[in-house]
């Protein structure tokens, strides 16, 4: 069973309502694509569920697209559930007819019928059933209700009790025929064994589909198929003067407009006042940005607060009690560098992977996930559009960078809301100059305790500054045109406490999946070469860069080189080599460029495991070298600067 | 491609007025679309055809995208895109209302 739809109308959660906690996520093969699969047991079978990714169409605009629609046809999955918002049947009756040409067994669950409801439109969805030649079962997806008949259906479907009899809609005459003739000649040339239906197939080449023209090309017989939709597509743009995808785009929402109007009543004015008043303030030229800047504050102080307390107390909890306690045990039966790898590396690797979870990362997961749910993060993207632009990015790339304030390894793997490469490796490459909430450890614990709380604040300025320089460098570097922003602006909707839950369970469990293993494996190796007493003469040999270059003690390269685990190891190690006062070892021009250094210098290891993961080996590599050079240049220029005015 | 304040979002660069140049409330058709296939198809996938009635919602300040009604949802169009899209904008009598009955 395959779950399709537009975005925002409550896919996911008829998803989490099927699937509970019994699901998996992971990507596409060979794509960064979510893939989110479960299982459900319903009246003694068990029903495998896959959650598409959401679409507007069956385009090969993107890779979501495309992946959907291979899936339908290849795979062939047993039933295919339609999930279209009752509140806006038009629009999501254009996929739906889409889905019915691809041939796709099709069950339509006409979701949040209790919104529309609020919104004063009614809509009839026997007639709706009617008029598409499938089953349509009205559900609210949230609260449950209409899920047990929807699966009833959906099983009907799949064990092919109810055939659902889908007429293939008929298109405007001159449409039509093209259509018609490019059939057959897919039929005679092509032959019928390909996955795809022959009139999805003709439908798809009159619009000029790349992915389709290819698959055409390669099989026998295939040349003169092609030729022909040329020839065909090049009359209809000719006769109708508008590139022929639209054409075909403007005939199906013509027939989408057509079944929406027939079926639904408007009792009333659709929007509601509330929201347009609660718009008005969210969307605001100066109101608009005071509300994002208070959000975007409340949440960081929050988070900040919060976190440094439990992270204190959690690290103390280990320090005082598990750490003396294991090498109590282990001390007398291994040697001290054994006991030193087990217990700073891989127990520190562990506590120091909870201790950014727990506190800092789930509540502002918590917070984000209520952010999106209500509805706000588009007006947040809309209010960041303008200076996005400037970035060659554009609005949506707002919501990851707002995820990297937490950790950037969530932030590198949000890039992918972004539509093309090139944007979702620019949006990359700014994310992990995004000061995270280790990173807040260090400014906050070292330039904010000692040197104080506007210098503090200054070096975030900077960093963002550079954030935004580097955005600009990137735009003007890589070569392609900048997209615009489409975005679908979604009514405010209350959160609900388990679309939350279940979205602040996948991040974490993602970061730990990702993220986790990594540092305490990259903490228990750093151990070792420091038992083998390899890290001092490194340290020694950076000393031209770090005293040389950046006026720094030589002794700084040591938290340095361990910050690349956890940059907040950074400030332990430092407080260590220090001997407790970092005031003994560094001047506070000195702790002003050594926090510069640690913020930018270089993405942690997790982070740059998911860029890996997200972006291969050859940009990853290079966004950390990128890194690393202004972290070093600009260092040394600050301490010049610092030194020339006497601050150092 | 550098700086977006000046061009797009002024009247008569693309051969008459665009979504851009709209004011909010106002309600206007779909003419066409001055794009490469590809911003083609992705704003009729949306639903922005012609002939499409749309109704401006909102512009958003500093050059900021503009928000639309299209086919009973909202979609925010980016000021660069909302340019590129050639409408007629609808005449009606006592329409648009004066300022502050929005």
């Amino acid at each position: 069973m395959a779950l399709a739809g537009n975005a925002n109308v409550g896919k996911s959660a008829l998803f989490n309502q099927l699937t509970g906690l019994n699901q998996r996520v992971g990507n596409w093969p060979g794509k960064t694509v979510e893939k989110a699969e479960g299982t459900l047991y319903f009246r003694g079978r068990r029903i495998d569920v896959l959650d598409l990714p959401g679409t507007y169409s069956l385009s090969a605009y993107s890779q979501e697209e495309l992946v959907a629609r291979e899936y339908i046809a290849v795979e062939k999955p047993d039933v295919v559930i339609d999930v279209v918002d009752a509140s806006a049947l038009e629009r999501n009756l254009y996929l739906t007819i889409q889905l019915i040409e691809l041939e796709a067994p099709l069950v339509v669950c006409l979701n949040q019928v209790d919104f529309a409801a609020k919104r004063g439109i009614r809509i009839d969805h026997n007639a709706l059933s009617e008029l598409l030649g499938v089953p349509v079962v009205p559900t609210v997806a949230i609260s449950g209700k209409g899920i047990t008949e929807l699966l009833e259906i959906a099983i009907s479907v799949a064990e092919g009790k109810v055939k659902p009899k889908m007429a293939p809609f008929r298109y405007r005459e001159d449409v039509e025929k093209r259509i018609e003739e490019l059939r057959e000649a897919i039929e005679a040339k092509v032959g019928r064994e390909l996955d795809y239906p022959p009139r999805w197939l003709a439908i798809k080449l009159l619009e000029r589909d790349p992915q389709v023209e290819e698959l055409i090309a390669s099989s026998p017989g295939g040349r003169e198929v092609l030729e022909l939709a040329k020839k065909l597509a090049d009359e209809l743009e000719a006769l109708h003067g508008a590139p022929s995808p639209v054409v075909i785009a403007s005939e199906r929402y013509a027939i989408a407009s057509l079944i929406a109007r027939s079926v639904s009543t408007f009792v009333r004015r659709p929007r509601l006042t509330l929201e347009e008043k609660l718009d008005a303030v969210m969307c605001h030229r100066v109101l608009g940005y005071l509300v994002l800047g208070l959000t975007a504050l409340g949440m960081f102080s929050l988070i900040f607060v919060l976190g440094g307390f439990f992270s204190g107390l959690l690290e103390e909890a280990f320090d005082i009690y598990v750490v003396p306690w294991l090498a109590g045990l282990l001390g007398p039966r291994l040697p001290a560098w054994a006991v030193d790898i087990i217990c700073d590396g891989f127990l520190g690797g562990i506590v120091g992977g909870i201790a950014i979870v727990l506190p800092y990362l789930l509540p502002l997961y918590i917070l984000i996930a209520i952010l999106e749910d209500s509805g706000y993060m588009p007006r947040a993207a809309c209010l960041m559009d303008p200076i996005m632009h400037k970035m060659g990015l554009h609005g949506k790339a707002f919501i990851p960078l707002i995820l990297g304030f937490g950790c950037n390894v969530p932030a590198c793997v949000g890039c992918r809301v972004m539509e093309t490469d090139r944007e979702r490796t620019t949006a990359g490459l700014v994310s992990i100059f995004v000061p995270c909430s280790a990173r807040t450890v260090i400014i906050m614990g070292l330039v904010g305790r000692y040197v104080g709380l506007w210098a503090a604040l200054s070096l975030y300025m900077i960093d963002l500054a550079l954030l935004f320089a580097i955005g600009r460098g990137a735009y003007r570097m890589l070569p392609g045109e900048a997209v615009g922003l489409i975005m679908e602006m979604p009514p405010y909707r209350r959160p609900m406490l388990k679309s939350i839950a279940l979205k602040t369970w996948a991040r974490v469990r993602s970061f730990a999946l990702i993220a986790l293993p990594i540092i305490v494996v990259s903490s228990m190796a750093l151990q070792a070469l420091d038992a083998l007493g390899l890290v001092w003469p490194v340290v020694m040999a950076m000393a031209p860069l770090t005293s040389g270059w950046l006026l720094l003690p030589p002794e700084a390269g040591f938290p340095l080189i361990f910050g690349f685990l956890r940059k907040e190891l950074v400030l332990t190690l430092l407080l260590e080599v220090a001997g407790g006062d970092p005031a003994e070892l560094m001047s506070a021009g000195q702790m002003y460029v050594f926090s510069f250094v640690s913020m930018v210098y270089i993405p942690c290891v997790a982070t740059a495991a998911a860029l890996v993961r997200e972006f291969g080996w050859k940009k990853a590599l290079l966004m950390s070298f990128v890194s690393i050079a202004i972290a070093f240049f600009i260092g040394g220029l600050l301490a010049r600067l610092l030194s020339s005015l006497g601050l150092l | 491609m550098g700086w977006r304040w000046r061009g797009p979002g002024r009247r008569g660069r693309a051969g008459g007025p665009t979504l851009a140049d709209i004011q909010p409330g106002v309600e206007a058709v779909v003419r066409g679309v001055v794009a490469g296939y590809g911003l083609a198809r992705r704003l009729a996938d949306m639903g922005i055809v012609p002939g499409t009635i749309v109704r401006v919602v909102r512009r958003n300040a500093m050059m900021g995208p503009v928000e639309v009604e299209v086919r009973g949802t909202r979609l925010l169009l980016g000021r660069g895109i909302a340019a590129k899209v050639l409408v007629e904008p609808i005449v009606r009598p006592g329409f648009p209302p004066p300022p502050g009955q929005i």
